[in-house]
């Protein structure tokens, strides 16, 4: 029996002990712990029935629900449901367990070692009902302070959102009065809190006519229900707005006030407004430029073209669209070009070409079309762009320009011509009277024959001058003078130079001298020595020219070296009459000369000096005078020169000395079908004591060649029946003949002396000639040869006596003067040579030509590095008609005159690795 | 000087640290003994660390404390050591009391043993000075509930100064409860011996174990009238405990005895109590006599023995030092009175800790609590 009174203590601290302020939380951690000590029980649980499921909410000790006998509880639980007993009671081993109704809110579980007193269990009853119903308070609590916080934080969250974003947000009420204003509404009224914008209608924050057409719009909105929604709109300031507004309802669907929101858009309107004004400028730009755009689609279809476009083909943008542009426009070879460039634009390539095409009236038009692959948005080509220019005009002015040039270059070959000729026709009556006049000085001549005598000689020299000025202006103007460097001694130059006009000084009596030679300068320098005599020849002979009494003087000194170059700087300075500076300004000038007192003097040309000037800037150097009147004058000019080595071999032509009767019992065949100039020869080459047998042309010639057997022939180049080349190539070549035969030529025009060379000839002398210059060609050629035959004879050749048929120059430089490799090379071809001949030579038994072209290009470059030109044109010869044509006669005489001169050649060179190798 | 005892129990004498060592080491060696109950009488004059360094070199569980007195086969002992070696493994945890009891609750939830097994038991060893004594042990009941037997009580010493007095193997500790399970079910019998002499009353206010007022009375005076009353004699305050020692509270618990709570003082009219009381509870004024204890110490005996099985021979108390101040001389009846047949060892403790797994787990007061194993 319970003592009644702690009962009843017990049941009021199960009443009164639990705050109803407390959460379910709270509630169930004090109760059970209670209950469990309170009605000394061993175990407590309370479960939860929610949703049908049980939930344990709280469970003393802890380690009941790890033990076996709590799933048994669990499932009694489970069954208490369906009873109507106000509890539970059963036995679990030596523990009485009870369980109790929670109200609706579940059930509590209570373990005892000793079984409840009845009444108390049943009185108990009510008090867990009690703390069952307490618990569900605490969760309606629970959940409005949930809702309560929820909605508070919504709350909150939509403030911050309404107060934050960028937009101004109000709400208005029936009457117009703002209810709600986030920070820019309150800016933008000018306020600073929302209190001063509160309970305010527009008339009280903005100008009248403001404040009435927002009216007007609230009243349009709440009358018909009906938002606004971003309507555009621009405020007195030129900014712009979009505004929305939006009805606002009550519960019961009644309009309660509206909603607004605006948001300043003007910087998106400016950015709108930039855009719409470029691209009209683009527009206008594309349409109205003079350029033809056009865009096409895969297809090649036209899908767009501006109003240029449509102007420079006649067509209409709706006569063109959807049609293929280049069947449109091209046919034949342009078509074939811009359907390639459609192919390079899929591959995404642009460029630029001109095409010719036709317009919509079938005229032909050249345009320029600069075309570009077009992109669709996923970046793939869909087709290609094109700004087209109409270049007709120019490409007529191109077409014009080009036949201009044509016309030009003929007008300049003509001129040439007619400078050639004109040359040769002066020259040959030259070569006649000089000689003439030459021949005639050797006679008995009193002193008034002899002074008249020297006149005809000056003009003569003084006309020769003029002719040759005039050929090298002529030269100078096309361009065609070239500089051909060699390697020189400028001492030699000099030297030389003062000995030519030696005589003239000594005749008028002044002073001709060397002046300062820097030691500086390089002994061997390369450069173009003939042209650098030419310069110093002009500016001495008219120092000595101009020059009375006193000296000429020519002075050199380095003014500058580097590594490979030394630049020279020639000083001529003479004690003449001077110049006024006048004059000087115009000196280099063509046809210029200073007139003077003293008409002896006013002579030439008055082209030296500018030729001068321009040999000069040709070879990159400069020129100046510095001259006074009656004091002198000196030019100074300035050429650079590249440093060189000593040659290996003498480039310098051999110089023979010239004795009376050198060509005692020579027979020298003079070939000119001008008479005069057989009878100059003839005269000059008999003092000399040669025998002169003559031919008016080239076949005379080649019969007086086998019949007469002379020493030597003088061969003139343009001749009737058979000209001088002719006649040496077929001595050459036809008759294996290797007679040294000189060039006598009036052509004094570039390219000439080559050709001399090529045809086989030895040398080249242009009249009007010198008796001196002949005499010593004569010599030189006849010194060497002094022994020769016709190969037709079947006689061997003396190669003591022939004249050297290799140039090893090519081998030297090659191998950088490496003379063990120049040997090596000979002997490779020495030992090679017999083999490779006698493989011909079964080739023209066999009469196959594909062995002797083969042959003849095997042995072509070894012929052309050993310095073999005129077996190098025979086997370039041979090869092409080998090549090109049937076995012939001609074939076979011009291959076996080949291979003896190859032989001849190795023979020779055989000589030269006994006298030169080591 | 190392004493044996039937039961392999050790005593060694206050004063000898290395007898302490080579008892320990001598347990060690054998094969049956797995742990130790160190119970140490307070007043030992060994140093804090020597005894550390003793417990942490054993390979044995060690689980214990100190406490005013101990009994050490059937003798009272205020000095010195008894090692009573256990045959199972005890596994020990030690949950500091000095933190909040949310903190105290998760150091119970994270203890090793979740799951416990219903032939098991706990040895709890408490400081008896932590003010978180027994909220500790309410949440322990709260965690383990009645699946286990609880054995224990409050160590320190009777001069009421903190100081370490709970033992495991890393040493000695202070306001610490240390725990130790057994897989061992224990025989437990508790009793007091005391009878209520009023009407109950009702705690209506209390601070811990200030207990202030009773049925909105000045505590001390409702006390004064009552004991006055019983004893023919008024109290004399200066001498409160002479009077009380005779007179504690009874709180009243339905289906079970009352638990007895000790005033000790008198503090502003209300009492002093050695543990704490809460408010709403109902107590009665308590008295006793050497015979009705006596009678109390054969009960629990004889609930011992009615539990207890023959395999379990080894019989311990824990007996209140509160009770053995109350019998002075004739304490030793009591000690006859329990140990029946067998010579008793155990802990004259301040508050006793035990449960059989038949009511909720309490603190006692001057109670006696017989078990055997």
């Amino acid at each position: 029996m319970v003592n009644l009174q702690l009962q009843y203590e017990l049941f009021s601290e199960f009443i009164y002990g639990l705050s109803l302020s407390e959460s379910e939380n709270q509630i169930l951690s004090k109760a059970v712990p209670l209950y469990v000590r309170k009605l000394n029980c061993i175990s407590a649980a309370i479960v939860q029935r929610k949703d049908q499921k049980n939930e344990v909410k709280e469970v003393l000790p802890r380690v009941l629900s790890k033990a076996h006998i709590w799933i048994d509880l669990c499932n009694r639980v489970e069954k208490t449901s369906v009873t109507n007993l106000p509890y539970q009671h059963f036995q679990v081993d030596q523990t009485h367990f009870y369980i109790y109704e929670l109200s609706s809110y579940g059930y509590l579980i209570l373990g005892r070692r000793m079984e409840f007193d009845k009444t108390l269990a049943i009185e108990l009853v009510p008090i867990f009902q009690f703390l069952g119903k307490n618990l569900i308070q605490a969760i309606d609590r629970q959940l409005r302070i949930d809702f309560e916080e929820k909605l508070e934080q919504e709350r909150n969250l939509l403030r911050t959102i309404i107060d934050n974003i960028p937009f101004k947000i109000y709400a208005k009420d029936l009457e117009g009065r703002k209810t709600l204003a986030n920070k820019y509404e309150i800016e933008e009224s000018g306020y600073y809190k929302e209190e001063d914008v509160i309970g305010k209608n527009d008339f009280d924050l903005y100008p009248k006519h403001i404040a009435e057409e927002s009216t007007e719009e609230d009243k349009r909105v709440i009358e018909h229900k009906e938002s606004i929604l971003n309507v555009e709109k621009q405020l007195d300031d030129g900014s712009w707005s979009l505004i929305s507004k939006i009805p606002l309802f009550d519960v019961q669907g009644n309009t309660s006030g509206l909603v607004g929101l605006s948001v300043d858009i003007t910087n998106r309107k400016q950015t709108e407004e930039q855009l719409r004004i470029q691209e009209e400028k683009y527009r206008s730009i594309i349409a109205n430029m003079n350029l033809g755009l056009l865009e096409v689609d895969d297809e090649e279809k036209i899908i767009y073209a501006n109003q240029s476009f449509c102007k420079m083909t006649g067509y209409s943008l709706d006569e063109m669209k959807g049609k293929v542009a280049s069947i449109m426009f091209a046919e034949g070879q342009s078509l074939d070009k811009i359907q390639q460039k459609n192919k390079d634009r899929k591959k995404g390539s642009s460029d630029a070409y001109e095409v010719e095409l036709k317009d919509k009236w079938g005229n032909t038009k050249w345009w320029l079309i600069s075309g570009a692959p077009r992109y669709n948005d996923k970046g793939q080509p869909s087709g290609s762009i094109g700004i087209h220019l109409d270049i007709t005009e120019q490409k007529k002015l191109e077409y014009d320009l080009i036949q201009s040039r044509e016309e030009a270059r003929k007008l300049a070959k003509t001129k040439q011509s007619f400078l050639a000729n004109m040359s040769h026709e002066i020259r040959t009556p030259m070569n006649a009277i000089m000689g003439m006049a030459n021949q005639l000085q050797k006679t008995n001549l009193n002193a008034a024959q002899t002074n008249l005598l020297n006149i005809i000689q000056t003009a003569s020299d003084n006309l020769l001058v003029i002719i040759n000025d005039i050929l090298d202006i002529s030269k100078i103007e096309d361009g065609k003078l070239l500089i051909h460097p060699v390697i020189f001694e400028l001492h030699e130059t000099i030297k030389e130079s003062i000995e030519t006009l030696q005589l003239k000084a000594d005749e008028k009596g002044i002073l001709l001298k060397q002046g300062k030679f820097d030691f500086l300068i390089a002994k061997y320098l390369k450069g173009d020595s003939s042209r650098l005599r030419q310069i110093l020849l002009n500016f001495l002979s008219n120092a000595i020219k101009f020059t009375e009494k006193g000296s000429v003087t020519i002075e050199c000194i380095v003014n500058n070296t580097s590594v490979n170059t030394q630049w020279i700087e020639f000083k001529v300075i003479d004690t003449g009459v001077g110049m006024e500076p006048s004059f000087l300004e115009t000196i280099f000038d063509p046809f210029t000369q200073e007139s003077s007192g003293n008409t002896k003097n006013n002579i030439g040309t008055g082209l030296g000096m500018y030729i001068s000037k321009q040999l000069i800037e040709l070879m990159q150097g400069t020129v100046s005078v510095v001259s006074a009147k009656n004091v002198g004058t000196t030019i100074t000019f300035k050429l650079p020169f590249t440093i060189a080595q000593k040659p290996d071999i003498r480039l310098e032509p051999i110089t023979a000395v010239v004795q009376p009767n050198q060509l005692h019992q020579k027979k020298i065949l003079i070939v000119d079908d001008n008479e005069m100039n057989r009878l100059v020869a003839e005269m000059i080459v008999q003092q000399n004591g040669a025998k002169a047998i003559h031919a008016q042309n080239g076949q005379e010639a080649i019969e007086k060649l086998k019949n007469e057997n002379p020493d030597i022939i003088l061969m003139d180049l343009q001749m009737p029946i058979m000209n001088g080349y002719e006649a040496t190539k077929h001595i050459r070549l036809k008759l294996n003949h290797s007679i040294p035969i000189i060039a006598l030529t009036a052509n004094a025009i570039k390219g000439e002396k080559e050709n001399c060379l090529e045809a086989g000839m030895n040398d080249y002398i242009s009249k009007p000639f010198k008796e001196h210059d002949l005499i010593q060609a004569i010599l030189k050629l006849i010194s060497s040869n002094k022994n020769h035959s016709a190969l037709s004879d079947h006689t061997k050749f003396d190669n003591y006596h022939k004249p050297a048929t290799y140039d090893l120059s090519i081998l030297l430089q090659m191998s950088r003067n490496d003379h063990q490799f120049v040997n090596k090379m000979i002997q490779l071809f020495c030992d090679d040579l017999p083999f490779q001949i006698e493989q011909i030579k079964e080739g023209i038994q066999q009469r196959n030509t594909q062995i002797i072209a083969a042959k003849a290009h095997r042995l072509k470059p070894s012929a052309t590095n050993l310095g073999m030109p005129a077996i190098t044109q025979k086997l370039k010869q041979i090869e092409a008609i080998a090549k090109h044509e049937k076995f012939t006669d001609h074939l076979v005489s011009l291959t076996i005159s080949c291979m003896e001169d190859l032989e001849n050649s190795r023979l020779q060179l055989l000589e030269y690795l006994s006298k030169n190798s080591a | 000087m190392i004493t044996n005892s039937p039961f392999n129990n050790l005593f060694i004498e206050a004063g000898n640290t290395e007898s302490f060592h080579a008892a320990i080491r001598t347990l060690e060696l054998r094969d049956d003994c797995k742990s130790l109950l160190c119970l140490v009488a307070e007043n030992n004059s060994w140093k804090s660390e020597e005894l550390t360094a003793a417990l942490e070199k054993s390979k044995l569980s060690i689980a214990g404390g100190i406490f005013p007195e101990i009994i050490v086969e059937g003798e009272r002992k205020q000095s010195g050591t008894l090692l009573i070696p256990l045959k199972n493994q005890l596994e020990l945890a030690r949950i500091s009391l000095r933190q909040e009891l949310p903190e105290i609750q998760k150091q119970i939830q994270d203890l090793p043993w979740q799951m416990m097994e219903e032939d098991s038991s706990l040895f709890v060893w408490v400081d008896a000075l932590a003010p978180q004594k027994v909220p500790f042990l309410e949440l322990l009941f709260n965690h383990f509930g009645s699946y286990v037997n609880y054995l224990g009580g409050g160590a320190g010493s009777l001069s009421f100064q903190p100081q370490p007095c709970v033992i495991d193997n890393d040493g000695i500790h202070e306001n610490t409860a240390i725990i130790a399970y057994s897989r061992k079910k224990m025989a437990i019998g508790v009793a007091h011996g005391w009878s209520t002499i009023s009407e109950p009353f009702k705690v209506t206010k209390a601070s811990n174990n200030h207990l202030i007022s009773l049925n909105q009375r000045p505590a001390f005076e409702v006390y004064r009238e009552i004991v006055e009353k019983h004893a023919g004699s008024s109290i004399d305050e200066k001498d409160f405990f002479n009077t009380a020692k005779s007179y504690p509270l009874g709180i009243a618990k339905i289906d079970a005895e009352r638990i007895i709570r000790d005033p000790f003082a008198i503090k502003e009219n209300g009492l002093l109590l050695v543990d704490p009381i809460q408010e709403g509870e109902m107590v009665c004024v308590m008295h006793g006599n050497i015979e009705s204890l006596l009678q109390g110490a054969a009960l629990a005996t004889q609930r011992a023995n009615a539990k207890s099985t023959v395999q379990q021979n080894q019989l311990f108390c824990i007996d209140c030092i509160s009770r053995v101040l109350f019998m002075q001389d004739e304490f030793y009846k009591e000690i006859e009175t329990i140990s029946n047949t067998r010579k008793i060892n155990g802990a004259l403790t301040i508050g006793e800790i035990a449960n059989d797994g038949d009511v909720y787990l309490e603190m006692y007061n001057k109670t006696i609590v017989v078990a055997k194993w």
